[in-house]
C-alpha cells in the first residue's frame, strides 16, 4: 500500500463526515484496484459477446472433451509408464539425473505415441462432420444454427460491430475505466520522478479517451462513386463529372419523390441480420398457400415511423417502416383482391397446377403451381423446354379448330388454309427451306425462330413472346411478302412487304385474309390450351408431341386432366379468382447461398414501407437497397395515390454532401503483378475543384492503395514548408476535411475493355468508375499524443522506474548502513521502501 | 455443375472450364480493393509443347517407369526458370507445387515394383512425375493420382469404383488416392448427389481443380525468357522450329518417351543449356539458385528438428545438472536460430520482398522473432529457461508450419494492400514479435505452474532443484525460485505488453493513413487489444496480491493470454469476417 493512499484514506477520514459515507464509499471504489480489473473483465466478455458467435461458444465443451480425450490418452499411455519407469529406476538405486532422463524421454517419446494413436484411432471417430452427422458434438444443432451469430446479430440487438461499441452498456464501462483510473491515480499515486511512466499511461488514455469523444461526436464515413467520362478512340477516359455526394457506411435513409425532387428521410434503428414481417403488403389471400405468409408467420413485426418529408407533394401522407427482408430477392406475388369499383378493370387469374408421379415409385411426386393472367397475353401462359400451358377466355372456334388441328409428329407443322368458296387446308411438317404450292399461292420457309428476333411491341402484348415461323408468300399476281407467324398469337401476325417505307424501314400491314397461316410449334412433349368460356364451362385441348391431340370438355374449377404424361403427369385446374393484384416482395435467400460479405450491409436487403394517407387508404410497397442513387437505376418504386398522382421511394444510403469541394475522375489505372494477373495496385486519378466558400487552387492527385487524397487541404510540394505544417495540423481538427481511400473498382469493365484491347479496338484499357472510402478524422492528432503518451510511459515503467528504484535503493541501504549500529539489520527490500513512497 | 472428362487436350473440357470462368466473372461483384491475397493460379501459362511432340499410349509398366525413374538425371533442368503464378520461379519448385497440388503429398508414389509382392514405396522425384505428367500423360489415367482430401467424397468414389470388393475399398480409402479414370467415370454422378453439401462441394472443387492441372500441366511450362524483363514468358511452342532449344526439346521428349535414361538425360542438358541462352540476362539466375537451395535444405523442418532436440537436451540439464547438456542444448539452439534465420532470409530474397505476408511466412517469422528474443534474453541474463523456452516456441510453431496443411507455403505474391506499405510491415513485425513474446511467456509461466505445484504437492520434490539449473543459480530456496521464474515471466510479458500495444497503435496508425479510419472494430483489431488487456489485467492485479499468488496469478493469466493471442493469430482469421483477410 503505497503511502498516498494512505493519507488519501487519512484524508477521507478526517474530512468526510460520517453521514456522507455512502460518498466515502463511492469514493474507495473508485480508487480501488479490483474495480479496474473487474470492468477489464467485463470488457473481454463485451468483446467476446461482440465477434464470437454463440455458435461457436456453444463447440466450447466439446472441444474440452476432445482435448480432455487426448491429454487422457497421453497421461495414461504416456504419463503412467513413464512415472511408473522412473520409480522403478529409483528403486534399483538409479541416480536423479537418469531417473529424471528416463522420465523425460519416455514421455515425450509415449506421448507423441499416444497422441498418433489418439489422431489414427480415437479423432477419427470424435471428429463431427456436419454434412453426415457423424462423430461427436454436443448442442450440434444450436452450433449449425447459430455458427454465425454474435449476439449483436440477434434481433434485439441488430447492430454492427461499431454500433455495438459505441452501445451505453460499453461507453458506460469504458467511462467507469477512465473514471476509475483517474481517481485511483490522484489517490494512490505519488506524483515523483520514478512515476513518470505509470502517470505519462494514464495521462495517455485520458487524452486518448477525450480525442475519441471528439472524433466520435463529429466523424463521418462512407464512399463515393466516381464516374468516369466517355473514352476516346484510344480508350482514354475524358474528365469524368464532377461529385460532391458520398454515401453513409451505416446511416440509412428513405428517399421521396412527389415529382419534383427527391428528400432524403434518415432512417433509425433499421435491422440488419434478421427478416421481420415479410408478409407487409400481402394482406389478403395470396395462391401459393391459401394463406398469407407462406410459413414467415412466425416473423416478429415492425413498425418504425418515418420521419415527415417537407416536400409539398407529400402533404398528408404519412409513412412507417412495416417490414425488414435482410437478405432477399424481390419476387411477385399474386393477392386476391375484391370487385373493383365500377369503371375500373377487374385482373382474374387462374391457377393450375402439374402434378408428377414416377412410374416406378407413386411416393416420389412433385408439384408445381402455375398463376396465369387469361387477359393478358404475356402471361397467360407459363412454358419450358419440356411443357406449356396457355388459358384462354373465349376462344373463337376458328382458333380452337387450328389448336386441335393434329400434329405432324415433327416439331414444327404449318398449316395454310385458303378460305373461300373452295376452301382449302392443309397441315404439313415444316423446316427451314420448306417449299409447297398450295393453290395459287406459294409458301417458303425461311426461317424457324424460338423467339422473335425483336420484342412485340404491340400494344397488350408487351413482354410477350413466341416461336414464330418466317414463311415467304408467293402470292397470286406474283407479288411476294413475308409473313410472321407467331405460334402464341396469329392475331398479332403480319406480312412484311417488298416496300421500303421513307424511313427505310421494310412496309408491313396486317396478314393477308386470302391466305392463312398457322404455325404449330410441337417440340414440347405436351402443351395444354385451355379455354374458359364466359357461361363458366372450360374445355382443354392438350397437344403431345407424337402429333395426338386430346380433347376434354365440359370442364371445372376443381377438376384434372389426366395423362398429359401417360401415368405420369396430370393437371388440375385449383382456383379462380375474379379480380387479384400482383406484388412485389421479398423471397428470402437461404442462408448457405447468403454471400458472408454482404451480410449485415443491407446489399442485399429489401423495406417494407407502408405510405397512408389521412383518409384511411394505405399501400405497401418493397423497396430493394440501392446502394448509390441514381446509380443501379431500378431500385425505385412508385405509389399511385387515391388521386392517381404517383410518388417515387427508394431505400438506399443516407447521403452527405461535401462542403467545399468535389471531385472529378480523370483517369483510373489497375496495375498486375505481372502482364494480367492479380492487381498489384489501383490509382485513381483525381481532380479537387472547390466548390463552396472556401477558395482554393484545384489540384490532382493519384489515390492509391496506401496513399490517399486529402481534401481540400493537402500537404503539397508547391506550398511552404509552414503551409503544410499549419495546414496539417488544423486540417486535422477540421471535420470538414476528409481522407479518400481507393477502395473499389470496375474489374467488370476492365476486363472488358482489356479484351477489346486485345482484339484491336483500343489502345489501353479503362473503368467506367471507381470508389473511394470517404472518412474525415477529426481529432486524430489528440488520439495520436495519447497513443504516443502510452507508447513512452511504458516502458518508462517497466524499465526506468527498476533502475531508479534500484539505484535510490541502494543509496537508502548505504545511508542505513552508515547510520546505524554495526549489528542492526537491514530491511529485507528497500526496493519496497521506495515503491511504497518512503524515498 | 462442372463436368470432368479426362481426355488429353480434350476441347470439351476447356469448354466446360472457359465456362465455368465466364460464369464466375458474371457473378462478380465490385470488392474492397487490395484487401485480399491475389489468386492463385493453378494453370497460369498456355504453353504446350511443339506440335512435333505427339502423345501416345503409355509402353511402360510401373517396373520400367520406376527403373527410368532411378536413371534419369534431371538436375540440369530443376534450376531452370519458369513463370508461374506471377514470378519465375525453378521448374523444381513449380514440380514439387504441382505434384502437392495434385497427390497431397510431396512425391507421388507408388508401390515399389523392384521389391517384389513385400516391397515398399517407391517415391518418384517432382521435376520427374511433372515431366512424366506431360510426356506420358496416359500413363497415369488408371493410376491412383488424384489425392481427395475430404473423406466422404473419398469414400464415395471408392465406394463407386469398386462396388463389390470391400478390400480393395479399404485400401483405396487408405491410400486417399483415385485415378483420372474413376474420377471421369463417377465426377458428375457423385458430385451431383453431393451438391447440398458445403463441405463436400469444396471437396469437388478441390478435385475439380488437381485434375485440371493433370490435364493441363504442360500449359505451366512458360520456360522460354521474353526479350525484356516486364514481357510475358512463352511456351516451347512459341519458339521456331529450327530453334536449338526447340530441337533439344524434340529430342528430349522423344528420348523420354521411348525410356532411354541416357539419351534423356543428355538431351535434358542441351535442353537447360539452351533455354539458358535464350535471353540470359532476363534469367534471374542467382535467385533461381538460392531457390534451387532454399527448396533443397528446407530450412524451417531441420529447424523444428533442431529445436526440439535443444528443448530435449535443456529439459534433461535441467533434470540432471549436466553441464554438457546446457551446453549442448544451447549449441542446438544456436544452430537452429542460424538455420531458421537462413531460411527466413533466402525466402525474402526468392520472394523479392519481406516474407510475413501470409500465414505460413507469418509463423515461421514469430517463431524467428520469438527465438531471436529467447536466445539474446538467455544470453544477457545467463539463464538458461529463457533458451530452452526459444526452442519449445521454435518447436512448436515451425512443426506447425510445416507438418500441417498451412495455408502459403508456395511463395506467392503478396495482397496489394500489403504491397505498397513499408508502415504495414512494421505493423506486422512488432505484432509478430508480441506474440513470440507471449508464447515465450507462454512457456517460462507453464514452468511457473508445474514448479509451484510440485512444491506443494510434494515434499522432496525435485522440482525447485530443476528450475534452479534452469535459472543459473544455486542452493536457492523454493520461495527465492519462485520469485525468480516470476521476475522471468514477467521479464518477457511486460516486454509483449509493450510490442503488443505498439503493434496494435502501429496498425490504427496505417488504418488511419490508408483507409482513413483509425479503429473499426475489425475482430482482428478487437481481439489484438483483447489480448493486450489480458496482460493489462495482470500489471493491475499484481498490485492487489502478494507473494506467491501474485507469481501463480501472473502465470495463469499469461497461460490465459497465450491462447487469447492464438485465438487472435488463427481463430479470427479462420472462422470470424473482417478485414484482416490477408493476416
Amino acid at each position: 500500500m503505497s503511502l498516498k493512499w494512505q493519507r488519501s484514506k487519512q484524508w477521507d477520514e478526517e474530512n468526510i463526515p460520517r453521514a456522507l459515507w455512502p460518498v466515502q464509499a463511492v469514493l474507495r471504489a473508485l480508487s480501488s484496484i479490483p474495480l479496474a480489473v473487474i470492468t477489464l473483465v467485463l470488457v473481454l466478455i463485451y468483446a467476446v459477446t461482440a465477434s464470437v458467435p454463440i455458435g461457436l461458444l456453444a463447440l466450447i465443451p466439446t472441444y474440452a472433451i476432445y482435448a480432455a480425450t487426448l491429454i487422457g490418452a497421453i497421461l495414461i499411455l504416456g504419463g503412467v509408464p513413464a512415472t511408473l519407469f522412473s520409480r522403478i529406476l529409483k528403486h534399483t538405486g538409479a541416480g536423479k539425473g537418469v531417473c529424471f532422463a528416463t522420465f523425460t524421454l519416455s514421455l515425450v517419446g509415449l506421448g507423441v505415441g499416444a497422441a498418433w494413436l489418439w489422431w489414427m484411432f480415437a479423432w477419427p471417430r470424435l471428429s463431427y462432420d456436419a454434412g453426415t452427422g457423424e462423430g461427436f458434438r454436443l448442442f450440434a444443432e444450436f452450433v449449425a444454427a447459430y455458427d454465425a451469430t454474435t449476439v449483436r446479430r440477434l434481433p434485439a440487438f441488430e447492430m454492427t460491430e461499431l454500433e455495438y461499441y459505441s452501445w451505453w452498456p460499453f461507453r458506460l464501462l469504458l467511462i467507469l475505466f477512465v473514471v476509475n483510473m483517474v481517481v485511483a491515480t490522484v489517490r494512490r499515486i505519488e506524483f515523483s520522478f520514478p512515476n513518470l511512466g505509470v502517470l505519462t499511461v494514464h495521462t495517455g488514455i485520458v487524452v486518448m479517451a477525450l480525442g475519441c469523444l471528439y472524433y466520435k461526436r463529429l466523424k463521418q464515413e462512407g464512399d463515393m462513386i466516381l464516374l468516369a467520362g466517355q473514352v476516346d478512340q484510344t480508350g482514354t477516359p475524358t474528365p469524368g463529372p464532377l461529385e460532391d455526394v458520398f454515401y453513409d457506411n451505416t446511416e440509412l435513409s428513405l428517399w421521396v419523390n412527389d415529382g419534383t425532387r427527391w428528400d432524403q428521410r434518415q432512417l433509425k434503428d433499421i435491422p440488419r441480420y434478421n427478416d421481420y414481417n415479410l408478409t407487409a403488403g400481402l394482406d389478403g389471400e395470396t395462391p401459393g398457400s391459401g394463406e398469407p405468409g407462406h410459413g414467415h408467420d412466425s416473423l416478429p413485426p415492425l413498425d418504425l415511423r418515418v420521419p415527415t418529408s417537407t416536400l409539398p407533394g407529400l402533404a398528408g401522407l404519412s409513412m412507417r417502416v412495416v417490414g425488414y427482408a435482410s437478405y432477399a430477392e424481390p419476387v411477385f406475388e399474386w393477392v386476391r383482391m375484391p370487385e373493383p369499383a365500377p369503371g375500373q378493370t377487374a385482373t382474374p387469374i387462374r391457377v393450375v397446377s402439374i402434378q408428377g408421379i414416377a412410374p416406378d415409385d407413386p411416393e416420389a411426386s412433385a408439384r408445381a403451381s402455375l398463376w396465369l393472367v387469361p387477359g393478358v397475353p404475356a402471361r397467360r401462359v407459363s412454358e419450358n423446354e419440356l411443357f406449356s400451358v396457355e388459358y384462354l377466355r373465349n376462344v373463337s372456334e376458328e382458333r380452337w379448330r387450328d389448336i386441335t388441328e393434329p400434329g405432324t409428329r415433327r416439331p414444327d407443322a404449318l398449316t395454310v388454309e385458303l378460305p373461300g368458296p373452295a376452301p382449302v387446308r392443309e397441315t404439313f411438317p415444316i423446316e427451314q427451306g420448306t417449299t409447297r404450292v398450295i393453290g395459287a399461292f406459294e409458301v417458303e420457309v425461311l426461317g424457324i425462330l424460338d423467339q422473335p428476333p425483336f420484342p412485340i411491341i404491340t400494344p397488350g402484348f408487351e413482354g410477350a413472346t413466341s416461336s414464330l415461323a418466317q414463311v415467304k408468300i408467293s402470292m397470286p399476281l406474283g407479288e411476294t411478302r413475308t409473313r410472321w407467324v407467331y405460334h402464341r398469337y396469329p392475331e398479332i401476325s403480319q406480312d412484311f412487304l417488298d416496300q421500303v417505307t421513307p424511313s427505310g424501314m421494310p412496309a408491313r400491314e396486317a396478314a393477308d385474309d386470302r391466305i392463312k397461316l398457322v404455325y404449330h410449334d410441337d417440340s414440347r412433349i405436351f402443351q395444354v390450351f385451355i379455354d374458359e368460356r364466359d357461361d363458366g364451362t372450360i374445355r382443354a385441348a392438350v397437344r403431345r408431341r407424337d402429333g395426338t391431340v386430346a380433347i376434354h370438355e365440359d370442364l371445372g374449377i376443381g377438376d384434372t386432366i389426366p395423362d398429359l404424361v401417360p401415368g405420369a403427369v396430370s393437371l388440375s385446374l385449383d382456383q379462380a379468382w375474379q379480380n387479384a393484384r400482383q406484388v412485389e416482395h421479398p423471397h428470402a435467400v437461404h442462408e448457405e447461398e447468403r454471400d458472408p460479405q454482404f451480410i449485415g450491409t443491407h446489399a442485399n436487403a429489401m423495406l417494407g414501407v407502408e405510405v397512408s394517407d389521412e383518409s384511411g387508404w394505405s399501400q405497401t410497397v418493397w423497396l430493394p437497397f440501392s446502394q448509390y442513387m441514381g446509380i443501379g437505376m431500378g431500385a425505385e418504386r412508385q405509389v399511385t395515390l387515391p388521386s392517381g398522382r404517383r410518388i417515387t421511394l427508394a431505400f438506399g444510403r443516407r447521403a452527405h454532401r461535401l462542403a467545399d469541394f468535389g471531385l472529378q475522375l480523370l483517369d483510373f489505372e489497375m496495375i498486375a503483378y505481372d502482364h494480367r494477373g492479380s492487381p498489384r495496385d489501383f490509382q485513381s486519378r483525381v481532380r479537387v475543384v472547390p466548390t463552396g466558400t472556401r477558395d482554393f487552387e484545384q489540384y490532382v492527385h493519384i489515390t492509391k492503395l496506401n496513399a490517399p487524397l486529402q481534401a481540400p487541404f493537402m500537404a503539397r510540394e508547391e506550398l511552404g514548408w509552414w503551409e503544410n505544417a499549419i495546414g496539417t495540423v488544423a486540417s486535422r481538427l477540421n471535420p470538414r476535411q476528409f481522407k479518400f481511400s481507393q477502395s473499389g473498382w470496375d474489374q467488370q469493365g476492365w476486363q472488358a475493355s482489356q479484351t477489346r484491347v486485345d482484339a484491336g479496338e483500343f489502345e489501353r484499357p479503362h473503368a467506367r468508375w471507381t470508389i473511394l472510402g470517404v472518412g474525415n478524422n477529426p481529432g486524430i492528432h489528440i488520439v495520436a499524443l495519447g497513443s504516443m503518451l502510452v507508447v513512452v510511459g511504458i516502458p518508462w515503467a517497466f524499465y526506468i522506474k527498476p533502475l531508479i528504484v534500484k539505484r535510490r535503493s541502494n543509496a537508502i541501504r548505504k545511508r542505513i548502513q552508515q547510520e546505524r549500529e554495526a549489528e542492526q539489520s537491514v530491511p529485507e527490500s528497500a526496493d519496497e521502501l521506495v515503491e511504497s513512497g518512503v524515498a | 455443375m462442372k463436368c470432368l472428362c479426362i481426355r488429353p487436350k480434350s476441347q470439351w473440357f476447356q469448354f466446360v472450364v472457359a465456362l465455368l470462368g465466364v460464369c464466375l466473372a458474371a457473378g462478380a461483384h465490385a470488392q474492397i480493393a487490395g484487401n485480399a491475397h491475389p489468386d492463385e493460379e493453378m494453370v497460369s501459362g498456355d504453353a504446350d509443347l511443339p506440335a512435333v511432340v505427339h502423345e501416345s499410349a503409355s509402353a511402360m509398366t510401373p517396373a520400367e517407369k520406376q527403373q527410368f525413374s532411378r536413371e534419369v538425371d534431371l538436375s540440369s533442368l530443376a534450376g531452370l526458370g519458369v513463370f508461374h503464378n506471377g514470378r519465375v520461379k525453378t521448374l523444381d519448385t513449380l514440380a514439387r507445387e504441382t505434384v502437392v497440388r495434385i497427390t497431397g503429398s510431396r512425391h507421388y508414389i507408388e508401390r515399389d515394383a523392384s521389391a517384389g509382392d513385400e516391397g515398399g514405396k517407391f517415391k518418384y522425384n517432382p521435376l520427374f512425375t511433372l515431366w512424366d505428367m506431360v510426356l506420358d500423360q496416359s500413363y497415369y489415367f488408371d493410376k491412383p493420382l488424384i489425392h481427395i482430401e475430404y473423406l466422404p467424397v473419398r469414400r464415395s468414389f471408392v465406394r463407386a469404383a469398386f462396388p463389390d470388393d470391400t478390400q480393395k475399398q479399404e485400401l483405396e480409402l487408405k491410400r486417399g488416392r483415385v485415378s483420372p479414370h474413376v474420377l471421369a467415370r463417377f465426377y458428375q454422378q457423385l458430385e451431383s448427389e453431393n451438391q447440398f453439401n458445403l463441405e463436400a462441394r469444396r471437396s469437388f472443387n478441390a478435385i475439380f481443380n488437381a485434375a485440371q492441372l493433370f490435364e493441363q500441366s504442360s500449359s505451366n511450362l512458360l520456360i522460354v525468357a521474353p526479350e525484356e524483363r516486364d514481357a510475358k514468358w512463352k511456351g516451347l511452342n512459341s519458339l521456331d522450329p529450327e530453334d536449338p532449344a526447340l530441337k533439344a526439346a524434340v529430342d528430349f521428349a522423344q528420348a523420354w518417351q521411348s525410356g532411354d535414361a541416357a539419351a534423356t538425360t543428355s538431351a535434358a542438358e542441351t535442353l537447360a543449356a539452351t533455354l539458358q541462352a535464350i535471353h540470359p540476362e532476363i534469367h534471374p539466375t542467382t535467385r533461381l539458385n538460392l531457390e534451387l537451395t532454399y527448396s533443397k535444405l528446407r530450412p524451417f523442418e531441420w529447424g523444428f528438428w533442431l529445436y526440439g532436440l535443444a528443448l530435449i537436451s535443456l529439459i534433461l540439464a535441467f533434470g540432471t545438472g549436466r553441464k554438457w547438456l546446457v551446453w549442448f542444448g544451447v549449441g542446438t539452439l544456436v544452430a537452429a536460430v542460424a538455420i531458421h534465420f537462413t531460411g527466413f532470409s533466402l525466402r525474402c530474397i526468392i520472394a523479392e520482398r519481406y516474407a510475413i505476408q501470409n500465414q505460413y511466412e507469418s509463423m515461421t517469422g514469430l517463431s524467428l522473432f520469438a527465438v531471436l528474443a529467447g536466445t539474446v534474453i538467455m544470453l544477457w541474463k545467463r539463464q538458461w529457461l529463457f533458451g530452452a523456452a526459444a526452442a519449445g516456441v521454435g518447436f512448436m510453431i515451425l512443426i506447425l508450419a510445416t507438418q500441417t496443411p498451412i495455408p502459403g507455403e508456395s511463395v506467392e505474391k503478396e495482397a496489394a494492400i500489403l504491397n505498397t506499405s513499408v508502415l504495414l510491415k512494421y505493423h506486422v513485425t512488432t505484432v509478430l514479435l508480441s506474440y513470440g513474446l507471449i508464447s515465450l511467456g507462454f512457456i517460462v509461466s507453464l514452468f511457473y505452474v508445474g514448479v509451484h505445484y510440485a512444491t506443494k504437492r510434494s515434499r522432496a520434490s525435485e522440482a525447485p532443484e530443476i528450475a534452479q539449473t534452469a535459472l543459473g543459480v544455486e542452493k536457492a530456496g523454493p520461495q527465492r525460485t519462485l520469485r525468480d521464474l516470476d521476475t522471468a515471466q514477467m521479464t518477457i510479458l511486460q516486454l509483449a505488453f509493450w510490442t503488443l500495444g505498439v503493434g496494435t497503435l502501429l496498425g490504427a496508425w496505417w488504418a488511419d493513413h490508408s483507409w482513413g479510419r483509425w479503429w473499426a472494430f475489425d475482430p482482428k483489431e478487437t481481439w489484438a487489444l483483447m489480448t493486450w488487456v489480458i496482460y493489462l489485467i495482470v500489471i493491475h492485479l499484481r498490485f492487489t496480491l502478494t507473494g506467491e499468488k501474485r507469481g501463480l496469478v501472473t502465470a495463469w493469466l499469461s497461460i490465459v493470454g497465450f491462447f487469447m493471442m492464438l485465438w487472435t493469430y488463427f481463430g479470427v482469421n479462420l472462422l470470424l469476417p473482417g478485414l484482416h483477410a490477408y493476416a
